[in-house]
């Protein structure tokens, strides 16, 4: 169980979650919600159309201007924050040069992160590992203790198998309530990630992806005859790095941006994560001064 | 300056140039495993030009260049210069500074080499060496090992010693400038005065009067400068004294090993005619002594450093008239003595060499570059080991 190094903390002291669309959870908490009623923050006066609740109107108003006015309040309510971590068998690649920490190494990082940013703004949070072995959630909760216990999950996921199919996803769906603020940690490669995102996204939830790509993937660095194996179908290739290398570049910016405009199309906000930048980035990226904005 | 090869088919090594080259291909069997999530943007291309690629080129091309270099060390390479066509003079060590001054040759030039004639050749400026080696040899080795063109002056002083039988015959006309002075002489050691013992034994007590006339005629003549030879009788080979130089045995006895071994020392002895031989075989003897008419008198055969001598005609008047003479000592001396003096001293005039045209000239020696090139050969050796050593560390790194 490895705590944040101190600087990482001190970067991601100031951030906090923040959902695209309003959370309405019962209770009480940071975030802006849809909820009207009384005794709560004053938001707007709206004129009165038919269908409205009348308890709504305001009638001292109605009184002073002769007129219907409906008014509506803010009321604060906690987010549930969900991160989902691809747990496949790519996400046991390491870069060549540089620390030798895996995808899911650095998914897990990243996660932590999100846990503290989510603990910090007194939101719930839970964890998912999905591969198709098994799909292991750790339900969601509060408090430093719950952070603990995530940590503790975190450590024990491993790589392996590939992306389940909807069947084994469902008991995660009812998990992923409407309005929550899920965070997928993936490689983005498999297609069925990228339509579960969508799915979750048309269906209420406010998803973030962060695409975790090594520097290996974005650099190809490799020289002379290589043995590629594709780790999660048994798919291998046998060439020279140095010919193969203009062109994989070219078709994987290509991948890069169509999942960009993807995402764009369905509301998903997408970060991506470089192996060899600081674990924060994308976080940053998402929930700092310039993610607020967008 | 022209490269050359001794051995030119040292260069049959090159062809192990081939094994770096093999050694340094990348090899189709070096696939490292890579696992890669993105494979499916990863597009194989068709086979491309299976040209053969080298890794490593930096140190392939050092191991190359020290293989050539070492072939071409097998080879011998040997650098012809340009040969030192500068003139030379030769002097003889005789002669002293003061007349090299005012024998200087006409055509002399600042780039002359002056040198002493003496073995080795030292320069001028060191100090004359003393030498006794004969002029002739010196100058047969100069000119051997001189190019052909290069104009050669002798200076040697008028009187010279230490000369060959016949003029020096040399393959270069040269200059041959006697100046006045005399050759540092040989001292001839000077003839060891004989001491004689003699025996006559009862056969050939004829003889006796003789050996005592010559004793006493020797013996008159030590008033003269110069050691004279003394004859002593001795009753038996037992009173042979070491500093005996010569044994006269007229007798019939056997000459027992210790006296044989006397002789083999050094010693000389004059056997009678009907004394026993001893062991030697007389087949190989040299005429020793002649008489006026020219029959032969005595013969002598080496033995170690000593010399057998046995008459041919009794010692007696009857057969060697010349015992009578009154200069039979002088003769019995030069008979006698083992080694003469070779008279070597002539005039310079009469010593110039000779032109032969068959004699041979060796060419310039070229400098040989093995040395050179086994240093640089270590060099490169070490700069190679160094560059592989850091290549492995890199690449295990």
């Amino acid at each position: 169980m490895h705590a944040l190094p101190p600087e990482v903390l001190a970067r991601l002291r100031p951030l906090r979650l923040h959902a695209r669309t309003g959370a309405a959870g019962p209770g009480h908490g940071l975030h802006a919600s849809q909820q009207r009623g009384s005794g709560l923050e004053f938001s707007q006066y709206r004129s009165y159309e038919p269908g409205d609740d009348l308890r709504q109107v305001d009638w001292k108003l109605f009184a002073r201007s002769d007129r219907y006015f409906v008014r509506e309040a803010e009321r604060e309510s906690p987010l549930a924050l969900w991160v989902v971590l691809d747990a496949t068998a790519s996400t046991a690649q390491m870069d060549q040069a540089g620390s030798p920490a895996t995808r899911l190494d650095i998914a897990k990082g990243i996660a932590a992160c999100a846990v503290q940013i989510a603990l910090q703004g007194g939101d719930r949070f839970g964890l998912f590992a999905v591969n198709d072995v098994q799909v292991q959630p750790t339900p969601g909760g509060l408090g430093a203790r719950h952070r603990d216990r995530c940590l503790l999950a975190l450590d024990t996921m491993h790589s392996g198998g590939r992306w389940p199919d909807a069947a084994r996803l469902s008991p995660a769906w009812n998990m992923l309530t409407p309005r929550s603020l899920v965070l997928l940690l993936s490689d983005c490669f498999d297609d069925a990630v990228v339509d579960m995102a969508e799915k979750l996204a048309a269906t209420g939830r406010d998803v973030c992806m962060v695409q975790v790509l090594m520097a290996d993937e974005r650099d190809f660095p490799y020289s002379g005859g290589h043995l590629f194996v594709d780790p999660e179908n048994a798919v291998t290739l046998l060439g020279d790095a140095d010919a193969l290398r203009s062109d994989y570049l070219q078709r994987f910016s290509d991948a890069r941006s169509d999942l960009q405009v993807r995402c764009a199309h369905a509301g998903i906000r997408l970060a991506v994560h470089f192996a060899d930048g600081p674990v924060d980035a994308s976080l940053q990226a998402l929930f700092g001064a310039q993610g607020r904005s967008g | 300056m022209s490269l050359g090869l001794l051995l030119p088919s040292g260069l049959l090594a090159l062809l192990a140039l081939a094994i770096p080259l093999l050694l340094h291909l990348v090899r189709q069997t070096e696939q490292k495993r890579i696992e890669f999530a993105a494979l499916r943007w990863l597009v194989a291309r068709a086979q491309p030009r299976r040209r053969p690629r080298f890794n490593e080129w930096l140190l392939l091309a050092l191991r190359l260049l020290l293989l050539a270099l070492v072939a071409l060390w097998l080879a011998q390479p040997v650098l012809g210069g340009r040969p030192d066509l500068r003139p030379w003079v030769v002097v003889d060590p005789a002669i002293d500074a003061t007349r090299m001054a005012a024998h200087t040759p006409v055509h002399s030039s600042n780039d002359t080499q002056w040198h002493w004639l003496a073995p080795g050749f030292p320069s001028i400026e060191q100090p004359a060496p003393l030498s006794s080696t004969s002029i002739a040899s010196l100058l047969r080795e100069l000119d051997a090992t001189l190019p052909r063109e290069v104009p050669l002056t002798v200076i040697v002083p008028e009187q010279l010693d230490a000369t060959d039988a016949q003029r020096p015959r040399l393959g270069r006309v040269i200059t041959w400038s006697p100046v006045p002075g005399t050759s540092a002489f040989v001292a001839t050691p000077a003839p060891e005065p004989m001491r004689i013992a003699a025996h006559a034994d009862a056969e050939h007590r004829q003889s006796l009067p003789y050996l005592r006339a010559i004793a006493a005629a020797w013996a008159t003549q030590q008033k003269q400068p110069g050691a004279t030879h003394t004859l002593r009788e001795i009753p038996d080979l037992d009173a042979l004294r070491a500093d005996d130089t010569h044994l006269l045995w007229l007798a019939n006895a056997t000459i027992p090993a210790q006296q044989q071994r006397w002789v083999r020392d050094g010693g000389v002895i004059l056997l009678a005619q009907d004394s026993a031989a001893g062991s030697l075989d007389w087949q190989d003897a040299q005429v020793a002594w002649h008489s006026a008419e020219g029959t032969p008198l005595a013969v002598r055969l080496a033995d170690g450093k000593g010399v057998w001598v046995r008459m041919l005609v009794p010692f007696i008047p009857q057969s060697l008239p010349a015992l009578l003479e009154p200069e039979f000592p002088q003769v019995l001396a030069a008979a006698l003595e083992v080694s003469q003096p070779i008279a070597t001293r002539a005039w310079a005039e009469s010593y110039a060499p000779a032109v032969d045209v068959l004699a041979m000239h060796s060419p310039s020696t070229p400098r040989p570059l093995g040395d050179l090139l086994a240093l640089v050969i270590a060099l490169l050796f070490a700069i190679e080991r160094w560059l592989a050593m850091s290549m492995r560390r890199f690449r295990s790194a």
